[in-house]
């Protein structure tokens, strides 16, 4: 006789064996991550301060103000340190555009000037390319927005303006008052104001870029450390099983006992990782915005939070490795699957960089519904729906596990 | 009478019949071998009177109960060895025992017990990783009889093992049946053929009485 409670107990004493092992594993992955999670940070910081996006200015630039307007932009401090613009034909654009010298143009359609003197804005016109996606097609985005509604809220004030003074018989007035209205333009450049707001995208659940990265990376890790319990998951053989299956312990009592004990492992090692994360952050001096405005008992807090996204990943695991009867398949299809459900669900890019069926299918998937429940969790938002989503998973690999057991029991 | 009746077992592997109507009457203390070829169905038959397969039809019954249908009578009764190693390879012996027994009879039956006639005590600390293949068969038999079953179905349990380590097992199973306990042995092996008091050649589905003098050569020519 067999019960599940002896079954539970030898279950956790293999894992009491094969914890030093399988923590110190954890620590050295751990480590090596927080290591890559930095140098992409360093990436992203020296990205952000040496690109410089090229976009350039073609079309009817005849304008006297208009040229001023656009060469205003041009010289702007904020928007030196960003872009590079640059006048030019369209063919010549069209040809830097196809070289990859420029990113974008910004086309000043014919009569652009006239149709703001009779109050029909023509719209400027964006070339970019429908790859230009992620982080820096989004910047260029907003950026040529920016210049695209200066460009006309300017020219449009300054003919207003000269249509007011003419209309009410100020026409004496009107060159010092031109001049006066370029020079309040001007001097606002120079004095650095922030002359247009370059909106900070969230990347989603309003959460910042490293909070994304932090959160993403950390479930790469949970998803990475199972592939350490290999030997202690993959059974090679079926005769105890069968055995067990004999004395009243059947498929479902051993795979939850099985479960149970390797979320436990799991749930240990991730502490090993919150001690690595707290000396990392140190040492290593992280700025991630959300984590820093915890407090310790919030840390301990969202850490105690992640065990229902262990535990999913424990399942998720288990149910893997009932698949497979040798280690070598079953570190890579670990390996596999994490990298590609990681990757799908917006763990490493953000799911608003993918198509939207994958936004759907990454979003509603096992790992995409941790990470979201994940980034509330961080961001201090309700993530009972995710939670929700993340139990119904648990209870579906747990009877795919349980259905998977008794074939093996039955047919060995 | 008999204790132990085996009636009509059939079993289907889609349209294939493995065993077409097993019948068979043990009385106590008696050895049975089962001898058939590699794939004549020795396993499944023993797999479905342990529980682990179901039969298509018929009955396996102790003292008139069908253990078939009555798992926890069957659960008390029968101890299964089968093929392989039941054992969990990163603990020692000690700990795979505590999956059977409960801490004092486990010390009881080491001392003077079943386990003591087996010689687990020789490697009672050792991991099952580290053990030989007689020392693991051993353990594997020590688990299976935990709860002192009356009937033993064992599936090649002396299978590529040395000779001392055979002669252990042989010993074991001489000793269950003074007790009066019933052995079902799926075997190979000369030396577990002729501890059987009776034998029966499974072939094509259908359990053939033999009755066996010795002579082994002769009895590969009938398998």
């Amino acid at each position: 006789m067999c019960s599940w409670k002896q079954y539970l107990i030898v279950q956790l004493k293999r894992v009491g064996k094969a914890l030093p092992g399988i923590c110190l594993l954890t620590v050295a992955l751990t480590v090596s991550l927080l290591f890559l999670l930095k140098a992409m940070f360093l990436i992203e910081e020296s990205k952000e301060k040496k690109q410089v996006v090229e976009v350039g200015i073609v079309g009817d630039l005849s304008d006297t103000y208009l040229g001023i307007g656009i060469n205003v932009i041009k010289n702007m401090e904020d928007i030196k340190e960003m872009a590079n613009i640059e006048t030019m034909t369209e063919e010549e654009a069209k040809s830097k555009f196809a070289d990859g010298e420029i990113s974008a143009y910004l086309l000043v359609p014919e009569g652009f000037v006239d149709s703001i003197l009779i109050g029909e804005n023509k719209q400027l016109t964006y070339v970019t390319t429908k790859s230009a996606q992620g982080i820096g097609g989004i910047l260029i985005n907003e950026l040529v927005g920016s210049i695209s509604r200066m460009v006309t809220l300017t020219q449009n004030s300054i003919y207003a303006m000269q249509s007011y003074m003419i209309d009410y018989g100020k026409r004496e007035q009107l060159r010092e008052a031109t001049m006066d209205m370029n020079m309040a333009y001007i001097e606002v450049v120079m004095n650095r104001m922030g002359v247009f707001e370059l909106q900070e995208l969230g990347i989603s659940n309003a959460i910042s870029l490293t909070g994304h990265l932090f959160t993403g990376i950390l479930l790469l890790l949970i998803l990475l450390w199972g592939i350490n319990s290999v030997s202690l998951m993959v059974r090679e053989e079926h005769s105890l099983l069968r055995i067990l299956h004999t004395k009243g312990l059947g498929a479902k009592g051993q795979v939850s006992a099985e479960v149970s004990a390797y979320a436990f492992l799991q749930c240990i090692t991730l502490l090993c990782v919150f001690i690595c994360l707290i000396v990392a952050k140190t040492a290593m001096g992280f700025e991630i915005k959300e984590w820093d405005h915890m407090d310790f008992g919030e840390q301990l807090g969202f850490m105690l939070q992640l065990i229902p996204v262990v535990v999913l990943v424990s399942a998720m695991q288990a149910f893997l490795y009932e698949l497979v009867t040798n280690v070598v398949t079953g570190v890579l299809l670990q390996f596999v699957v994490a990298v590609s459900m990681s990757y799908v669900s917006g763990c490493i890019y953000p799911l608003s960089f993918f198509p939207e069926f994958v936004q759907v299918i990454g979003g509603y998937s096992p790992i995409g519904a941790a990470l979201s429940y994940m980034q509330k969790g961080l961001t201090g938002q309700n993530g009972m729906k995710e939670l929700m989503i993340i139990v119904c998973y648990i209870l579906l690999f747990g009877a795919l596990q349980m259905w998977r057991r008794n074939k093996r029991i039955i047919n060995g | 009478m008999s204790q132990l009746r085996i009636k009509g077992i059939k079993k289907f592997y889609k349209k294939r019949e493995v065993l077409q109507g097993i019948d068979l009457q043990v009385s106590s203390g008696k050895c049975i071998g089962i001898l058939g070829a590699n794939g004549s169905g020795k396993s499944t038959l023993l797999a479905i009177l342990a529980g682990v397969l179901k039969a298509d039809e018929g009955e396996f019954l102790w003292q008139d109960k069908d253990m078939l249908k009555d798992s926890p009578l069957a659960e008390k009764i029968i101890g299964y060895v089968p093929q392989g190693t039941p054992l969990l390879e990163e603990l020692s012996a000690w700990d795979n025992l505590l999956l059977w027994y409960d801490k004092n009879r486990l010390k009881k039956e080491l001392e003077d017990g079943v386990l003591a006639m087996l010689g687990i005590n020789e490697f009672l600390k050792v991991p099952v990783c580290k053990m030989s293949g007689g020392m693991k068969k051993r353990l594997a038999i020590g688990c299976s009889v935990a709860g002192n079953p009356s009937v033993l179905l064992m599936d090649e349990p002396s299978a590529a093992l040395d000779l001392q380590c055979k002669e252990r097992i042989v010993t074991y199973i001489k000793d269950f049946k003074a007790h009066g306990g019933i052995v079902l042995l799926a075997t190979h092996d000369a030396q577990e053929i002729e501890i059987c008091d009776e034998w029966y050649i499974l072939k094509e589905g259908v359990l053939h009485p033999y009755e066996f003098d010795g002579n082994i050569h002769y009895l590969v020519g009938k398998l």
